[in-house]
């Protein structure tokens, strides 16, 4: 880890995310943040309602992703 | 074969065209006159939240535009450089040739595609005397080659630093001097690397593409304006009240005018002039 960490080169090497076992899923936080953030400022007359509509779909997309990704391992657990 | 001279001359276009959009921006006076709708379509695709800022919507232009330029180089960061993988180029960043193979007569043959893996590759892609070079792969097939790559139809939405960030791709992709086999310096990302980078950057292009959408329906709705009150004007169409809390679409299409809708400046209950219910 310390090896490929002082060989790393922003945005030319990719990072290096598979020494995290999990942490790769948290990346996924961002992009909701992004796409709540770009849609709501489509959809809203005044941008002051921005921030909070934002933030309403942001943790409806994250906890929608989690509840579905738990259905799904429970799913994958039953059918092994 | 032509491929150095127009790889060098990408980023130069790149930076042509984002001057050319930033002028455009500077000299824009949003609250005078109509603009087109194909101009706010081009600047918003040159530069993500532009055709918002040609409208007058600046807020909304800087939060969507550094939203979408924030994702976009979140992609390069978690997937790396090699993450822009232009159709027509190879693995080894050299451009695809398509090479004609002899068949069993004349008349017969059959097209190859070469991806080449050396300079002297590149240069001659020939593996046989009887081989016909035909020319660049993405030229002679082009469906083919974006077919390959789909994903860089959404990334190429983000503009010219797309084409820009491709060009310098394909230039670090070229393998080390003299190595036998061929070895790169910045090989590309692989597993979950590559796919959560391909999403950041294909998910920043197509919500730039929504962006560029609703800018261009709210400068053609812009345009579509002084016909309606003239006509309104010649038929002595009744003055009407917009709602209080009336969306601002509704706005627009209940005929409040370009600047009162885009800007969402009608207030509750206020008077407009309108042609069409």
């Amino acid at each position: 880890v310390i090896f490929s960490t002082l060989a790393y080169a922003p945005f030319l090497d990719p990072l290096p995310i598979w020494t995290f076992t999990w942490g790769w899923a948290l990346l996924l936080v961002p992009l909701c943040l992004a796409v709540a953030v770009v849609y709501k400022c489509i959809r809203c007359r005044d941008m002051r309602l921005v921030p909070k509509q934002a933030a309403v779909l942001f943790i409806t997309i994250v906890v929608g992703m989690i509840l579905t990704s738990g259905a799904l391992a429970g799913l994958a657990s039953l059918l092994d | 074969l032509v491929a150095p001279a127009f790889l060098d001359s990408i980023p130069r276009y790149c930076a042509n065209l984002w001057l050319t959009a930033t002028v455009i921006l500077l000299m824009s006076n949003s609250r005078a006159g109509h603009i087109s709708p194909a101009l706010v379509a081009v600047v918003a695709w040159l530069i993500p939240g532009g055709g918002y800022f040609l409208l007058g919507e600046r807020k909304r232009a800087f939060t969507v535009g550094t939203s979408i330029i924030l994702l976009f180089l979140m992609g390069i960061l978690i997937g790396g450089i090699r993450i822009m993988d232009p159709p027509g180029w190879g693995e080894y960043g050299y451009m695809d040739q398509l090479i004609l193979r002899p068949g069993r007569s004349a008349t017969e043959g059959f097209l190859t595609k070469v991806e080449p893996s050396s300079d002297e590759q590149a240069n001659d892609p020939r593996e046989g005397q009887h081989d016909e070079i035909v020319g660049s792969a993405l030229l002679g097939q082009p469906f083919a080659e974006i077919s390959d790559k789909p994903w860089y139809v959404c990334q190429i939405l983000c503009g010219p630093a797309t084409l820009a960030f491709s060009a310098a791709s394909v230039e670090l992709a070229r393998p080390v001097k003299d190595s036998r086999p061929p070895e790169q310096q910045y090989p590309s990302s692989h597993s979950r690397s590559w796919e959560i980078g391909a999403l950041y950057t294909a998910v920043a292009g197509m919500l730039n593409l929504l962006v560029i959408i609703d800018a261009t329906y709210l400068a053609s709705r812009g345009e579509e304006e002084p016909a309606r009150e003239e006509a309104a004007a010649a038929s002595g169409a009744a003055a009407r009240v917009i709602p209080a809390k009336q969306p601002w679409r509704e706005v627009a299409q209940a005929g409040g005018t370009r600047g009162e809708a885009v800007r969402g400046e009608v207030k509750r209950g206020e008077v407009t002039r309108g042609g069409t219910p």
